[in-house]
């Protein structure tokens, strides 16, 4: 028993010293063991030595920086004041009907996502417009070479035409906007139109100039030339000579712009679509006809989701979303005929709808049998100018400067030839018009042509005729009636103020307090 | 260096089981004199010591307690065993003695364990609290994080929700990280970094809960939130075998009143039903939903456990298995363990013992698994239209799309039926000590210790609805998740504890430790599920075939592109080198005086930031040597306390420090290109977060003991706090983690316990731990100039945000509009000052009264617990009153309907404040049976009555948000997004000690 005792006492000796030596051994170097430096994608920052293919990814990215904004329907929220759209009347959709109705809530969700949404698009273009005007300016032209200069400058063109996408939305949402060209130095006061406007012009003046007139291999400008810069300044200049600076002078501009597109519509690759009803059809989301657009897909999870279900009622067979309707009276006043049946869902026995009995735009659900039943995620593009708005918009805008041409009427004409599924180039007696009040005439043709494409509205405001065209009874139904005889009602009547006081939307309360330079008087 | 650990383990392990083989030698001595030694309840103590007094003649028990030792008559035996009080008993003329030893409580509640050692409670300068098994021993309690509520003051308990697999949310005097964790440092036996959630509650031995700066200090860049220090059990004497059951019954505890039911729904909307419809809901009505999401649970938990020991070996071994179904339907845990603790005594310097744990849960269907980001299961099923039949006739699921609300919403209780979310975890941990002495007074602690986890996540979730729809087939996908965690530690104390004179105590401590963490991960995901994938036990097909590379077409539609697929494997290490040195000195048993000092340098930061350094001092002062004390029949003691020190939090994400990119997909005329797109700008120069704490406390007892008071006073300012924030704060984008912003916690802690009643039938025990908590935040960074940065925890209808870190507030504040009213048109008015802090979930006052009776054999405990001052943001109620268009909402009948109110508004929030009875028990033990020591029965109710005015199911509960960003639940305590309530649980069991 002794001897195992003492030789335990032995054993443990080398035990104990054993286990010591080994931890005190067990000394590390930490530097061995960090992976702080591991990083798993790499990508270039604005710090990065410039490139020019890093200057595109930049440019790219803006794009993916506007599908937040757009995949849903928000940006577009005040469309729903217009005369042409409604929504559901109960239910949840009081983000839309607050427009519909016109009784605007500062607190609107839809405008504050697009605000904060703009925010970022607007610093991811300001990174990229720096460090594109970096190296044209810092680099000597010596160690430039001419194609690296060329690609540069119409890099930077398109991103201050994407810049002026958001900066004009903006001030048609809330009538003015927070001008922050770089990231460096963010906007910490709002501005009013005036100045947006002159930051827009400048920019979108050197976007034309930098920008190609097509690009290559670019199907219906996904990518914008410069006739979509010229396209997109008109619009602004249309704004501009109307509410609320009322500068007419811009009248002109906006008319050489436009006529400047149509004059080289072939050289930027842009043309009405021949029919009419084909335009939204998924398949045919790439045209001729957009001067500009925002391209979706399915696959790559980027998709739109504006469309489909969004246009369609709750209540079976469709059970849609209850979002987006056509007005009944706007539907009873669209004039008959192919364009009509292009913009509706006609075949739907739409005034016996069971939770509401609106009309169904093709335009927003889809023409019959052409998004899989029950789509809301689709890969439809936003046209954001079509080629038949320029032509409207030069019609408009040469008559109002008094530089009325034959191209004037012609303009006008094409449309209205095309809505009647005629060939549009082919002068047709039984629709062509070539007397009357042509600004007036082009405007009514712009109700019809853009009805349910969101534009409506903004049309109201520039010609302050909100009141006229909301006030009751301009949009009572005068006789749509249910399978009982019963005439319809109007849909969310508007009973807030129709006034010019109440057009814009009000800067959202939480942007106001994270802002503390921001008054929204 | 791993594989030095891999051979010091083996090498451990090895010479461990050698010495514990060794261990097991009989003593043996001429036998004259023969005794029996027992404790009061005449169990034999098998292990006594038992020494002829003046001589090194001595002995031990054997396992029936009995002795023989050769001595004369006139010779004193000192028959001594640990917790009791040592006997001197004079031979004479007997030659068979019977001793009994009288417990000694005192002796046994003055060692408390500390960090890297233990002290004696009455020299303690620290705050510490102590919460032992026998506290909640008698309740039937499932999870380690049960025991600890209500126990111990300042520390603070909440369940994430009531399912039972739910992490608990423990904090120790508030919280001061908003990026990183809060959660305490958790030490098992040594061993830094356990899980409460996968420990047996009847292996606890006791729990030191560490709060000041001067405990956790030792803890350095770890012990900022506080240290939970775990003592497993060893056993004792002779052995013991104890089996203990219980079976459960939960059920929900309140329910959701006043809902617009099936047939009020359909008349309220004429447009969508008719009467037709109405005529059948009324001849068959249509289930509740709150009684399709919930359902009456059973649980059953068995425990068996042998434990024993001799003076050279003690062993501990438990077995237990849980199987608790969750109150909501689908969801069960499961959960096997099985530990053995064995130590054992070489000789009088060394001493070795191995500590062992194995764990497997089966975690099924838990409700955070779910898809959240429009509120959980509760808001989710009821806000689904009330009239919705679940079951077609022929008794299939009916997948009719609602008519409004989200009408593409499935319903949550069918698609919680027909998906699967199954984690299995397994771990294992080995803790190996040993303890020398290298001369006298020098000791050598080594402990040597291992956790490995192993943990898989299977699932298969359905949310489209079975018909065929191209579109909505994505919102099907399944999942396969692998993660292995490793952890190594190794730590070497050195301790020297001297008494010169009798009356100066020195005792000083340094270690030498490191830690080395490893994760692996591996991850499997598939959108959108082909149809022969319908049971988790398909998972083993759960492949791309060679002939589905071509995207699969549905109905000949080949333009919908179902398939998705993505794999992903992952790999992290980290490690800590740390020294430390801790002095104390004591004199005269009155003045203790202690001061600490840790250098941890870690990976978590950049070479650059990577030391820190942390020190602590305190002092205590006890009066029980002064003549009022010592002459008082009253008061037994009285000790003032003081510390200060610093600790540190090291939870940095791990991708702050660089530039990090997503990869963007972007539709351009050449396709769908990727690009990476930089979302956070890297910070080179993040360091620890550092908290300073300042205590003072003050111990009372009087009576021996029967009646304690402490009470603890603290300030915790926590600096160079850890936030993230957007680079640009108006833009949504490129974020940056930075040391801005001081966070401020002050509280007092207040223990009292007492017996007040202690006769021989009848005692009466009863403890109350009180808190009082008020957590601000102090500055926030000078980037941001609205002195502001709101929570990323949306409502429920994934909009708004609920919480907001703002100055002068505490930390996760609620965020929202004020509600005024409701004007002639049913518009909500809102306060035009805009969204503002309209609440605060964080309780000022928290309490547990914890009483215990017994009378003769019966025993009875009631435990009553409180928080108040604190409110709910109620998002529940939100969703069904608050007009939201991802719900059919507007289904209380007792809430106006107001259009625009909004989900974010002090509408929805409402006092938290309640009393709780948490568990009601009564037991009858019986004594003496044959063969067996004793049989105790009892039963007892848990969570049986809640005083609140809150109109949710549960104030207590916060709810997480599962929206793909990293959450910090202490930035959004009190927002209850439907998480599912601690349930009512009726429990009946028995114990049986043999």
């Amino acid at each position: 028993m002794f001897k195992i005792r003492n030789k335990i006492k032995n054993i443990k000796y080398w035990y104990v010293i054993a286990l010591a030596a080994l931890c005190f051994v067990g000394c590390v170097d930490i530097d061995e063991i960090s992976d702080l430096t591991d990083v798993s994608v790499q990508g270039g920052t604005a710090e990065s030595p410039f490139t020019v293919k890093l200057l595109n990814d930049f440019t790219l990215l803006v794009y993916s920086d506007y599908w937040p904004m757009l995949f849903l329907n928000g940006y577009n929220v005040p469309g729903w004041g217009g005369d042409d759209i409604t929504t559901s009347a109960g239910g949840s959709k009081e983000e839309f009907r607050q427009f519909d109705i016109r009784e605007l809530v500062a607190a609107n969700p839809r405008t504050e996502k697009y605000w904060r949404d703009t925010n970022v698009i607007l610093a991811s273009a300001g990174r990229a417009v720096v460090f594109a005007e970096g190296f044209l300016s810092t680099v000597p032209d010596s160690d430039k070479d001419v194609d690296s200069i060329v690609r540069t400058n119409e890099l930077l063109g398109e991103l201050l035409f994407l810049r002026s996408v958001s900066f004009h939305q903006t001030l048609r949402i809330f009538g003015k906007a927070a001008l922050t060209v770089t990231q460096e130095t963010p906007a910490t006061e709002l501005s009013g139109p005036e100045e947006v406007y002159t930051q827009i012009e400048q920019d979108l003046l050197t976007a034309i100039e930098n920008l190609p007139d097509i690009q290559e291999g670019v199907q219906g400008a996904q990518r914008p030339n410069k006739g979509s810069a010229r396209a997109l300044l008109a619009r602004v200049y249309m704004d501009w000579a109307g509410f609320p600076l009322k500068d007419s002078s811009k009248y002109a501009l906006a008319a050489e712009q436009a006529r400047l597109v149509i004059e080289n519509k072939a050289a930027h690759g842009f043309d009405l679509m021949p029919h009419f009803a084909d335009l939204w059809r998924e398949a045919n989301r790439f045209n001729e006809e957009s001067c500009f657009l925002f391209a979706f897909d399915k696959a790559s999870g980027q998709d739109n989701r504006k469309y489909g279900q969004a246009g369609f009622p709750a209540g079976p067979p469709f059970n849609g979303w209850d979002e987006t309707f056509a007005e009944i009276r706007f539907f009873e006043d669209f004039p008959e005929g192919p364009r009509k049946e292009g913009t509706f869902r006609t075949e739907i026995d739409w005034e016996n709808l069971q939770t509401q009995a609106s009309p169904v735009y093709a335009k927003v659900a889809g023409p019959e049998g052409d998004l899989a039943f029950g789509a809301f995620s689709t890969e439809r593009s936003d046209f954001w100018i079509r080629y038949a708005d320029v032509l409207l918009m030069y019609a408009e805008a040469s008559a109002r400067s008094g530089q009325i041409t034959p191209l004037s009427w012609e303009s006008l004409n094409q449309v209205r030839r095309r809505a009647a599924d005629l060939p549009f180039n082919t002068p047709d007696a039984s629709v062509d018009i070539t007397s009357g009040d042509l600004a007036q005439l082009a405007v009514t043709e712009r109700k019809w042509e853009l009805a349910g494409e969101w534009l409506r509205w903004f049309d109201l405001v520039r010609l302050e005729l909100v009141a006229e065209a909301l006030a009751t009874p301009a949009r009572t139904p005068q006789s749509s009636t249910n399978s009982d005889g019963e005439l319809l009602p109007l849909h969310n009547p508007a009973t807030g103020d129709l006034s010019n006081a109440n057009y814009f939307s009000k800067i959202p309360p939480a942007i106001l307090d994270e802002n503390p330079g921001f008054v929204d008087e | 260096m791993k594989k030095q650990i891999v051979n010091l383990m083996r090498t451990g392990v090895l010479s461990c089981l050698l010495l514990i083989l060794s261990g097991f030698y009989e003593v043996n001595a001429q036998q004259t004199i023969t005794g029996t030694v027992s404790d009061e309840s005449s169990i034999p103590i098998a292990g006594a010591n038992v020494l002829v007094q003046g001589t090194t003649t001595g002995t031990v028990t054997d396992f029936d307690g009995n002795f023989s030792i050769k001595a004369s008559s006139s010779d004193v035996l000192l028959v001594s065993y640990l917790g009791y009080v040592t006997q001197n008993v004079t031979i004479g003329n007997q030659t068979s003695l019977n001793i009994i030893l009288v417990e000694d409580a005192a002796q046994l509640d003055e060692v408390v364990v500390i960090g890297y050692g233990t002290a004696k409670r009455s020299e303690l300068t620290e705050s510490v609290s102590q919460v032992s098994a026998k506290s909640f021993e008698q309740q039937p309690v499932v999870r380690v994080e049960q025991a600890l509520q209500g126990r111990s003051a300042g520390v603070t308990v909440a369940r994430a929700n009531g399912s039972p697999g739910a992490g608990a949310k423990i904090r120790i005097r508030g919280v001061n990280s908003i990026t990183g964790n809060n959660s305490p440092l958790v030490v098992l036996d040594g061993f830094i970094g356990g899980d409460l959630r996968t420990l047996n509650p009847a292996d606890i031995e006791s729990f030191q809960v560490l709060k000041d700066a001067s405990a956790t200090a030792i803890y350095g860049s770890r012990g900022a939130n506080g240290v939970i220090l775990v003592t497993t059990k060893t056993g004792k004497g002779k052995p013991k075998l104890s089996f203990d059951t219980f079976l459960s019954v939960s059920e929900l505890a309140r329910t959701y009143d006043n809902r617009v039911d099936a047939v009020q729904f359909a008349r309220d909307n004429p447009n969508f039903y008719d009467n037709a419809y109405i005529a059948d809901l009324i001849a068959n009505p249509v289930a509740d939903r709150e009684s399709e999401l919930f359902r009456t649970a059973f649980a059953r938990n068995h425990q068996l456990s042998i434990s024993g020991g001799s003076d050279n070996v003690n062993y501990f071994v438990s077995g237990n298995y849980l199987n608790q179904d969750g109150i909501m339907v689908a969801n069960n845990y499961e959960r096997f363990s099985l530990r053995a603790n064995v130590e054992t005594k070489i000789n009088d310097k060394l001493k070795i013992g191995v500590r062992t744990f194995f764990n497997r849960e089966i975690d099924s269907n838990n409700p955070d698994a779910t898809k959240r980001i429009f509120g959980g299961p509760v808001v989710r099923t009821l806000t689904f239209d009330p009239s919705f039949r679940m079951f077609n006739e022929d008794g299939s699921y009916n997948f009719e799309k609602p008519l409004t609300g989200n009408t593409d919403a499935t319903y949550f209780v069918t698609n919680l039926l027909r998906s699967s979310n199954v984690r299995r975890a397994n771990r294992f941990n080995a803790n190996f000590n040993l303890n020398y002495e290298i001369v006298p007074n020098l000791t050598y602690t080594l402990i040597a210790g291992a956790s490995i986890t192993n943990q898989t996540t299977e699932s298969l979730r359905f949310e489209s609805p079975d018909d065929v729809d191209n579109t909505l087939a994505r919102d099907d996908q399944g999942s396969v998740n692998s993660n292995e965690f490793s952890t190594y530690q190794i730590s070497n104390i050195l301790n020297w504890n001297k008494t010169f004179n009798e009356k100066h105590n020195i005792d000083l401590t340094g270690v030498y430790e490191f830690t080395k963490n490893e994760n692996r991960t591996n991850r499997l995901f598939r959108r959108s599920i082909p149809t022969y994938l319908r049971n988790i036990t398909d998972i083993g097909r759960f492949e791309v075939g060679p002939g589905e590379e071509q995207p699969e077409s549905i109905d000949g539609d080949p333009r919908v592109d179902r398939r998705f697929l993505e794999i992903g494997a992952g790999y992290g290490q980290s490690a800590i080198v740390s020294f430390l040195a801790r002095a104390k000195y004591t004199y005269n048993e009155s003045l203790s005086l202690s001061a600490s000092y840790r250098r941890d340098e870690t990976t978590a930061f950049l070479p650059d930031n990577r030391v820190g350094n942390f020190m602590s001092f305190s002092a205590g002062y006890s009066f029980k040597k002064m003549a009022f004390i010592e002459n008082s029949d009253v008061l037994d003691n009285l000790r003032l306390r003081a510390s200060w020190g610093e600790t540190g939090n090291q939870n940095a994400p791990r991708s702050a420090f660089e530039d990090t990119f997503t990869v963007r997909k972007i539709v351009t005329p050449d396709g769908t290109i990727e690009i990476p797109k930089q979302t956070r700008r890297g910070n080179p120069d993040l360091t620890w977060e550092t908290t300073e704490q300042a205590n003072i406390g003050l111990d009372i007892s009087f009576l021996k003991s029967r009646i304690n008071l402490t009470i603890d006073a603290y300030e915790k300012k926590t600096r160079d706090l850890i936030v993230t924030t957007l680079v640009d704060q108006n833009v949504p984008d490129n974020v940056i983690t930075e040391n801005i912003g001081d966070v401020k916690n002050t509280g007092i802690d207040v223990v009292f316990d007492a017996d007040i009643i202690r006769s021989d039938d009848f005692t009466w025990n009863t403890v109350l731990a009180y808190s009082f908590l008020k957590n601000e935040v102090v500055r926030i960074s000078d980037r941001i100039d609205s002195g502001f940065v709101v929570g990323n925890f949306r409502d429920v209808g994934f909009r708004q945000q609920l919480n907001v870190i703002k100055e002068g507030e505490p930390l996760g504040a609620f965020w929202g509009t004020k509600y005024l009213g409701v004007d002639a048109n049913g518009q909500a008015i809102i306060d035009p000052s805009g969204v503002q802090v309209i609440g605060n979930g964080l309780p000022a006052h928290t309490w547990g009264l914890n009483n215990t009776f017994n009378y003769k054999n019966w025993d009875f405990n009631l435990f009553v617990q409180g928080s108040h001052d604190f409110q709910v943001y109620n998002q529940v109620e939100a969703a069904l009153a608050g007009g939201e268009p991802n719900f059919r909402s507007f289904l209380k009948t007792d809430k106006e309907q107001v259009q625009n109110s909004g989900l974010n508004s002090s509408r929805y929030v409402e006092d938290g404040d309640f009393i709780r009875v948490s568990n009601l028990s009564i037991g009858y033990t019986f004594n003496n049976l044959k063969g067996i020591d004793f049989v105790k029965v009892y039963g007892s109710g848990q969570n049986l009555f809640l005083i609140t005015d809150y109109s949710g199911y549960d104030p207590e509960i916060s709810s997480s948000q599962s929206n793909g960003q990293a959450n910090n639940a202490d930035v959004s305590a009190g927002i209850d997004a439907g998480a599912i309530p601690n349930p009512r649980t009726f429990t009946f069991g028995a114990k049986i000690g043999f």
